[in-house]
């Protein structure tokens, strides 16, 4: 007896692959973009890493973006804050607009668009600093000196991480004595107090236990009222649970972009649906 | 597949028990081969010590202590040790403020600036720099570097402070340069990125985050320059003269401590004289800032080691 | 290697109990109405026990279930396969109930009028056809079929509405008029319920209900 009785659907269905340039069920939205790639291209050297990515991103969403490992989902989202450009062999081509301005236009510096796009990484990566001067360092360095600016600002940052209440009697501790857990809610309260609109997160719980990580799934759904996320992700219960919308990413492109409902309970394309049941590869 | 070998019986066959004497031997070996330099020094301490002692059964101690006048070769000889321990001081003093700057700079253009490949041209360089002998480096001092200071600044006398200080330095940078750098290559790119996500700049990340981090490696590398300096011997007794005195004069004849030791040993200095003793003082007093220094290096270790 | 090889196995296991369900539903239903005119009271009372076959076999089936989702964390058609199986097993329970309890109508009395009993024959002989008809629908994935068969349940209805209201199939004793009445709505429920298998089918299939 072959233990193959997977039902065959996708004869039944919509025959189309959804290419990168349909938006499903996503065109009936007519909230603004926060983020929009046009044919965007990347290339590691040769490798041609990213390919013709047109994707938007909405306001207040949560953006998940899942795939298997080496598909360019990480690249893309370092994409949209220019991190990626640390690697000196990367080439790009194509558009990313953030709210109307197209982040490679020579007046728009890195530096301006990394206060506005705030980034949370997979390994907790706090500054041997107290856990105040972790959470004021991105104030201090644009310029915001007053003590009594920078206590609410630590104070309210904290709060939004869901962590002061835990840490406000220990800030002029050292943030490295913290759980893993911990350190990475400062480093979301961190990217927080500059206010940006949009968060990236890559892989932001992977290095986590499983509380912690639900505290920080919780904490993404808080802060969706205030900003935008996009968050990479492993883990696709992660991305059910979380997220309003998940891009499938597979060797460089977009195999199907859609809501997470649509994702997870009936994707258009074959491969999303073999890759969310676990039976890729 | 079956396997026509099974491993852990070979493992079995293959334990022996002499590896297991061996085993317990190695200890005691390494311990005596560590006491061999444990001895060394002590038997150093306890040979300074015991010749200052009969050094100030004939001087008072609190003389040498207190006193800023070494004459030892006049009538009225004096042995403040004040005048020697400031001539150190002046070269020091030069040396750090010429090396650290650029000492530390180029460790940050190495670590945070410059791409691979002129990182690996350069570091060896430094490494040259580092292996000069001294005696060159006093030659280059006094036949290079002093006339060059005296054609600019006509105060310059022949021997004096700044020109031995500033080729002092020269000597020490590597170490600065290389210890730093290895520092602030330490510390984990993931910290950068942090700090890049934020919108500083590469200036302000290396300024407020990778050189806090590797303070401890930095603070390091200038205590051990900074006693490297002060056992300086070659470069100051070439170049700084032979005039010990107390004051803050750069510009004229001075003497280290380094070089007075010189000086008497390689002289004809009779057995048992005040002067022959006062060498094992004086020497006494240089382990003891070596000692300083070392204490000062581990407190500064221990302090900033908490944070990271 | 199939990935998650032991998820498809125990898919294809529940996929296998379903049907193993569905057959020995089947196998109940043909002939049932038979037993109501011919058999004795204590063929009908062991009838009534094979039932507690079934009943176990929903169980189970609800138990794997629910163990699947638990452990495997399925998604997408997987768990629409899963929810439905337990959908359909439900309603193959309540065939297999009504089967029961048309013998049960045996125990209490012998219904002997022909001409209600072609009726009921006929009732069973469609809903036998539909349930088979379901299977094959599922095996060949055909909508088309799937729509027609949860047409036909209006005929058994039609039936069933015959033969409540016609005073044709009065009989003197109005206590077995009121069994035999009884005995045609077990029918007509048990080909509800192969309508709703159909709908469950369906859902399986496009991820979509029909209205």
């Amino acid at each position: 007896m072959t233990p193959d009785t997977k039902i065959e659907t996708k004869n039944i269905k919509k025959q189309n692959i959804v290419s990168s340039t349909d938006a499903g069920t996503l065109s009936n939205d007519n909230r603004k973009n926060v983020f929009s790639s046009k044919n965007f291209n990347l290339w590691y050297g040769d490798n041609h890493a990213l390919q013709d990515i047109n994707l938007d991103f909405k306001e207040n969403d949560i953006s998940a973006i899942i795939g298997p490992s080496g598909c360019g989902k990480s690249t893309f989202v370092k994409s949209l804050n220019r991190m990626v450009e640390l690697v000196p062999i990367v080439r790009t081509e194509g558009q990313i607009i953030y709210k109307d301005r197209d982040i490679f236009e020579k007046s728009f510096t890195k530096e301006e668009l990394r206060t506005k796009v705030g980034m949370v990484f997979q390994k907790p990566n706090p500054f041997p600093k107290s856990i105040y001067d972790n959470v004021a360092y991105g104030p201090r360095v644009h310029g915001i000196k007053k003590k009594k600016i920078l206590d609410e600002v630590v104070e309210s940052s904290l709060r939004d991480a869901a962590i002061w209440d835990e840490l406000k009697d220990r800030l002029h501790e050292n943030a490295y004595g913290l759980s893993g857990g911990q350190q990475q809610r400062v480093c979301i309260a961190r990217a927080l107090a500059i206010e940006p609109d949009v968060i990236l997160m890559d892989e932001p719980t992977s290095a986590l236990d499983p509380i912690s990580t639900i505290k920080v799934e919780d904490l993404m759904k808080e802060l969706k009222k205030n900003y935008s996320i996009i968050v990479v992700t492993h883990n696709m219960q992660q991305a059910a649970r979380v997220s309003d919308t998940t891009a499938f990413f597979y060797e460089g492109y977009v195999v199907e972009h859609d809501d997470t409902n649509v994702i997870f309970e009936n994707p258009n394309d074959k491969r999303t649906e073999d890759y969310v049941s676990g039976r890729f590869g | 597949m079956t396997k026509n070998y099974n491993v852990q019986e070979m493992i079995d066959k293959n334990k022996s028990n002499s590896s297991n004497t061996i085993e317990k031997l190695i200890p005691t070996i390494l311990f005596l081969i560590t006491s061999i330099s444990i001895l060394a020094t002590i038997a150093i301490l306890y040979i300074l010590a015991s010749e200052s002692i009969e050094f100030f059964r004939r001087i008072p101690f609190i003389d040498f202590i207190t006193g800023t006048d070494w004459r030892p070769y006049s009538g009225d000889a004096q042995y403040g040790i004040w005048a020697l321990i400031s001539g150190t001081f002046r070269i020091v003093i030069i040396a750090a403020i010429f090396a650290m700057p650029i000492g530390l700079g180029a460790a940050i253009y190495l670590s945070e600036y410059s791409s691979d490949t002129i990182r690996r041209i350069i570091k060896p360089i430094l490494e040259v720099l580092a292996g000069v002998p001294t005696v060159v480096y006093g030659y280059f001092a006094i036949n290079f570097v002093t006339p060059i200071l005296r054609s600019i600044w006509s105060e310059v006398d022949l021997f004096n402070a700044i020109s031995p200080g500033i080729v002092v330095g020269i000597m020490i940078i590597p170490m600065i340069a290389s210890l730093s750098e290895d520092a602030m290559s330490s510390v984990p790119r993931a910290m950068r990125e942090g700090s890049y996500g934020m919108g500083a700049t590469k200036i302000e990340t290396t300024f407020k985050v990778v050189i806090p981090a590797a303070i401890s490696g930095i603070m390091a590398s200038f205590v051990l320059a900074i006693s490297r300096a002060i056992g300086e011997t070659m470069i100051v007794s070439i170049a700084a003269g032979s005039n010990p005195n107390f004051s803050l004069d750069i510009t004229s004849t001075l003497q280290t401590m380094t070089a007075f030791i010189v000086q008497i040993t390689s002289g004809d200095t009779a057995f048992g004289t005040d002067i022959y003793y006062s060498l094992y003082a004086v020497g006494l007093t240089l382990f003891f800032f070596t000692f300083l220094m070392n204490m000062i290096s581990i407190w500064i270790s221990k302090r900033f080691r908490e944070e990271y | 290697m199939v990935p998650r090889q032991e998820f498809t196995r125990e898919m294809a296991e529940l996929h296998d109990s379903v049907i193993e369900l569905g057959v020995l539903v089947n196998e109940r239903l043909v002939g049932c109405v038979d037993t109501i005119q011919n058999e004795d009271a204590k063929t009908a009372r062991r009838k009534i026990k094979e039932g507690e076959k079934i009943i176990e076999l929903e169980r189970a089936i609800n138990n794997k279930s629910i163990n699947i989702i638990t452990k495997q964390q399925p998604v997408a058609t997987d768990l629409r396969v899963i929810i439905s199986s337990i959908k359909v097993s439900y309603e193959l329970l309540r065939i297999s109930e009504n089967i029961s309890n048309l013998y049960k109508v045996r125990k209490r009395t012998i219904i002997d009028n022909d001409k209600l009993i072609i009726r009921l024959r006929t009732m069973e002989k469609l809903a036998h056809l539909m349930l088979v008809d379901v299977k094959t629908a599922y095996d060949e994935q055909d909508i088309a079929l799937l729509k027609e068969i949860i047409d036909r349940d209006s005929d058994i209805d039609a039936l069933f509405v015959q033969i409540t209201t016609s005073d044709v199939f009065d009989m003197p004793d109005s206590f077995i008029t009121g069994q035999s009445q009884l005995a045609a709505k077990y029918l007509e429920r048990i080909g509800d319920h192969i309508k709703s298998i159909s709908y469950q089918v369906h859902f399986v299939l496009t991820a979509d209900h029909l209205k």
